[in-house]
């Protein structure tokens, strides 16, 4: 999943936005996306599985949900002037038609501050029966 | 006293429901109903009733049974559909034997007590009704709920 939101974004228009090829691991204790603002990075994908159906004779069908995180860093103070038609952008990456199989695909925007950094953070949820 | 305590998934121990097509001599294999989520056996006495003068409460008696078994299973196509080929219950399928209105032979096992020891198995005669396939966006695996309408009783016997 973490491949197809990926290109997903690479092939957007992202203006003086740009995609790190790397996961936003801390450096010397701050996040990257918090030292690089402008940098949109794509974390490592999770899974995790809720039981559907169980049967008495020991079968059981799960609900694999496989979710990816996306953050940014802008100035708090002035958001680029691309802002929202690039947040906008970023949600449709949840109907890519690369990821197939699913039968829910979610995503959820949530903003934070760091001093005087917006943080934009992207959750993408896509789940499936297995 | 031992309680009765299926183990899913463990052979001899989990609750099997297993289907003849007309009767377990005519249909030696019989059809062994996968992934069932839930079963229950219904014995239900209808009940007469009359009152009398010399009681402040009515009279009641247990007649005749209205016997069922009812579950939900999760479809797999091999047994819904059928082999193809033959006349026996696995040939036909669950949806055959309820579409050709066959009697069947059911076996119902109960799986295993608490202490390990093996438990009843009801059987008895019927028809398999209440097919009612059902699939959603929300829950992508088609399950059904069938109804084997009983006639006459039910026997008991130790599991084998």
């Amino acid at each position: 999943m973490r491949t197809e939101i990926y290109n997903y974004i690479k092939a957007l228009s992202l203006g003086t936005f740009k995609l790190s090829d790397e996961r936003p691991f801390d450096a010397s204790g701050v996040a990257l996306y918090l030292k690089n603002m402008k940098s949109i990075y794509v974390d490592q994908q999770q899974t995790t599985h809720d039981t559907v159906v169980a049967t008495l004779d020991g079968l059981t069908i799960n609900a694999e949900t496989t979710s990816v995180r996306v953050y940014f860093s802008t100035d708090a103070k002035q958001l680029p002037s691309n802002y929202a038609s690039l947040v906008s952008s970023i949600k449709l990456a949840r109907n890519t038609s690369t990821i197939r199989g699913v039968n829910r695909r979610e995503v959820d925007v949530a903003t934070s501050f760091d001093e005087d950094k917006m943080i934009t953070e992207f959750e993408f949820r896509f789940t499936k029966l297995t | 006293m031992a309680y009765i305590n299926p183990s899913p998934g463990v052979s001899g121990a989990q609750v099997t429901l297993k289907v003849y097509r007309v009767s377990k001599t005519a249909d030696a294999t019989g059809l062994a109903i996968p992934a069932l989520q839930d079963v229950t056996l219904n014995a239900a006495n209808d009940v007469f009733t009359w009152t009398q003068l010399d009681s402040a409460s009515k009279k009641q008696v247990a007649t005749t049974a209205t016997n069922s078994l009812s579950m939900n299973i999760v479809l797999d196509e091999t047994s819904f559909f059928g082999t193809g080929s033959g006349s026996t219950a696995a040939a036909k399928g669950i949806f055959g034997l309820s579409g050709e209105k066959t009697i069947i032979e059911f076996e119902l096992g109960f799986g295993d007590n608490d202490d390990g020891s093996a438990t009843k198995v009801i059987s008895g005669k019927g028809y398999i009704t209440g097919l009612a396939p059902t699939v959603s966006a929300d829950s992508p695996v088609w399950v059904t709920p069938i109804t084997i309408t009983v006639t006459g009783d039910y026997t008991v016997a130790d599991a084998t």
